[in-house]
């Protein structure tokens, strides 16, 4: 690996790590465990566009294990492994569905949706009762919601970045 | 995929979900017992027209149970989040008071099911 990526993707893992713990130290909308904005979500889109996806995986792991370090414990780490692998696995499906780059928000919404589908997963694993399946019928419009305001984040970024070089 | 399809797609999954949440959050209990269980075994079952209150112990916390007029709830746990605390009232069939880090499972009994009869 590159010097000038390896930078590039550590300096992506640090802001999408700080984001992380900001969010974390916000109280969820919803009384559910795990229910987060996902803002560091934008980070790991923008690292799929600039670099590929192998990058925006590393970016991805390296926010998951960094960031449950700092504020998890073990439950919340494989809470964090359920959602984003799922959210991460949607998305590039659904890079390849969407006909243009400007249509990150349809990406974004669907790793958001898949993401609250991973920790209900991981929930029902960990607790032994698919009576939290329940959740899923007010976590999909949440995940919606803030998929559309992540995805206009990583789309803003992108143009603002890319329009300077 | 056009901007028009994905917009109808996501719009009509939100909605969906949205009558489905209201429609399911409607829906009440046969009976109002309620079934506590620790780490998915069965802790304690209460009946909630009799106003009670206990605490459950686990290994890794406490969470402080309160019936009262019908409703049951958890009104002080040990663990970080508290949002067992801040769930409030078991509100409808389907509806769970969850604790993940001391899982604690609170929830309406259903109708025994084969998972029941083996458990025991
Ligand atoms: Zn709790």
């Amino acid at each position: 690996m590159k010097l000038k990526k390896m930078m590039h993707i550590s300096i992506l893992s640090g802001l999408s790590l700080i984001i992380y713990v900001i969010e974390s130290q916000i109280p969820p909308i919803v009384p559910v465990a795990g229910v987060k904005l996902g803002l560091a979500n934008a980070v790991t889109l923008y690292a799929k566009v600039t670099m590929g996806a192998r990058s925006a995986l590393l970016v991805l792991l390296m926010k998951i294990f960094l960031g449950n370090l700092f504020t998890g414990t073990a439950v919340s780490l494989f809470y964090s492994l359920c959602g984003g692998i799922l959210c991460f696995m949607a998305e590039i499906i659904m890079f390849r569905l969407v006909d243009d780059i400007k249509q990150m928000w349809a990406v974004s919404i669907t790793g958001a949706i898949f993401h609250n589908i991973g920790q209900v997963i991981a929930a029902t694993v960990l607790m032994g009762t698919d009576k939290i399946m329940w959740y899923l019928t007010v976590l999909i419009p949440v995940g919606i919601i803030t998929g559309t305001f992540t995805g206009l984040v990583a789309t803003y970024t992108l143009r603002a970045m890319t329009n300077k070089r | 995929m056009t901007n028009k399809k994905l917009i109808v797609i996501f719009t009509c999954v939100f909605f969906a979900f949205i009558i489905l949440a209201i429609i399911l959050s409607n829906i009440q209990p046969d009976e109002r017992i309620a079934v506590v269980t620790v780490d998915g075994k069965v802790y304690k079952e209460v009946d909630l027209s009799v106003d009670d209150t206990f605490v459950v112990e686990t290994s890794k916390g406490t969470n402080e149970v309160r019936i009262k007029d019908n409703a049951i709830y958890v009104e002080e746990a040990s663990c970080p989040d508290k949002l067992c605390v801040r769930h409030g009232k078991l509100n409808n069939k389907y509806d769970s008071i969850v604790c993940l880090p001391n899982k604690v499972v609170i929830e309406y009994k259903t109708a025994p099911d084969i998972d029941a009869v083996v458990g025991r």
